[in-house]
């Protein structure tokens, strides 16, 4: 239960980030620690207590297995979060050419 | 005729993949391709709701069939609901493509401008199909990322500005959605909608089902630009190129906000009346919200923007009066 709740700590500082700070690559790496802690999550719902590896081998009679399914699922994950990111870090050095500054607080033509 | 139905999800993607390659050396290939591809497929649901109206459309990817009980394969499904959506993403997607063969005039990379059209035209199609959670996260990703990049198409400061806005706030809902998801994986041990529905029965009123619910909720309504995470959608609109405008909050914003809500709510979830109220509260926020804020904006597409928080709103009353 323990690394549940480590988990979700560490998906509200990722938010805490991406809410506070100023620095637009800040805010980058909050987002990134928020996808973090959810990949972890996602792995940690999978695994079972003294789990095998699920490979079925002729002749070893194992019938504990972790489960697969949430692996593949942070696999997939994990690539489109490299697209969000990869996007996210594009568009950051598109705006600091533009404003020559990386603060929020500088970057404001529109009005929202 | 059943198996016509992963057409809606390869013939965009594959639209996508051509138009860099063969774009580049025939002239209007990119803009011809685009627009056979969505009046073929509007044609194709149409073809859908006034012959299947009334029944239920599966198909499993793949072939994998029900083994032991369990759902293998991922499904894609189509009943009415979901035909009246396809033919509502294709017609609108035609109509931006052919108005925007003179609209693009003043850009570059035009080729680039319909190949990610393309790809967010498949990733909503897919969105819409799904019958599996974790492949409805993935197409939404798809139609999320490619929008984030046609906002940002013009490359000056306010599309940058707004394109970083929307990203940011996707990007949390859609990280709420995965959680919720690994949620619903984690109490269900299952993804396919139909399944998680029969296994969440049992769990009704339990404090784990309300929280994914208002995961849910908050993510979505932040796809959808409910009135507290409304913020992106008139900077978004009004920045991005007119075709993208309509695009995104004719289509984008009801497609992989809305349906999925109604979808999740009406199938999959049994509701409780606090849930219902709190989308409805929601959606009267709306309403009145951006109504008033609407009233103060003298750019046409802000103004429009703000029109359609508005119409969210009343959706979000709708389904929050029907889930009760």
């Amino acid at each position: 239960m323990t690394l549940y709740i480590l988990c979700f700590a560490l998906f509200l500082t990722g938010l805490y980030g991406v809410l506070t700070k100023r620095n637009i690559i800040k805010i980058v790496i909050g987002l990134s620690v928020m996808e973090f802690s959810i990949f972890l999550f996602l792995a940690l719902i999978g695994y079972t207590n003294n789990g095998d590896a699920p490979i079925l081998v002729n002749g070893k009679e194992q019938l504990l297995f972790v489960d697969p399914l949430p692996q593949a699922m942070v696999l997939t994950a994990i690539v489109i979060g490299l697209a969000t990111n990869a996007m996210l870090l594009a568009i950051a050095i598109r705006i600091y050419r533009k404003y020559g500054t990386f603060d929020v607080r500088k970057i404001n033509q529109l009005k929202g | 005729m059943e198996s016509l139905i992963v057409l809606y999800i390869i013939l965009p993607l594959g639209a996508a993949f051509l138009i860099p390659l063969i774009g580049r050396f025939v002239r209007f290939f990119a803009g011809m391709i685009s627009a056979l591809v969505f009046l073929g497929l509007t044609a194709l649901s149409i073809v859908y709701i006034s012959a299947y109206h009334s029944e239920t459309i599966r198909y499993a990817v793949g072939g994998w069939q029900v083994t032991n009980g369990i759902p293998i394969a991922i499904y894609l499904v189509l009943d009415g609901f979901s035909g009246i959506i396809l033919v509502m993403i294709n017609l609108v997607a035609f109509f931006a493509v052919v108005y925007s063969f003179s609209y693009l005039q003043k850009y570059t990379a035009k080729n680039n401008f319909y190949a990610l059209l393309c790809l967010m035209v498949a990733g909503m199609n897919g969105v819409v199909l799904t019958g599996d959670l974790f492949n409805l996260y993935v197409f939404m990703e798809i139609a999320a990322i490619a929008s984030y990049a046609l906002v940002a198409f013009g490359v000056e400061k306010e599309e940058l500005e707004a394109s970083f806005k929307y990203q940011v706030l996707g990007g949390m809902a859609s990280l709420f959605i995965l959680l919720g998801i690994a949620l619903v994986y984690w109490t269900t041990s299952t993804l396919n909608m139909a399944d998680a529905s029969r296994i969440l029965q049992t769990f009704a009123g339990y404090r784990i089902v309300i929280f994914i619910q208002l995961l849910f909720i908050a993510g979505f309504g932040m796809k959808s630009a409910l009135v507290p995470f409304h913020a992106w959608l008139p900077d978004a609109h009004s920045s991005a190129p007119s075709p993208i405008s309509s695009m995104l909050s004719g289509v984008l914003i009801k497609a992989i906000g809305i349906y999925v809500l109604i979808r999740l709510f009406f199938t999959v979830f049994s509701i409780t009346y606090e849930i219902a109220l709190t989308i409805t509260v929601l959606g009267v926020l709306s309403m009145l919200i951006g109504g008033v804020l609407a009233i103060g904006q003298w750019d046409y597409k802000r103004l429009l923007a703000y029109s359609s928080i508005s119409q969210v709103g009343y959706i979000f009353i709708g389904l929050g009066i029907g889930c009760w």
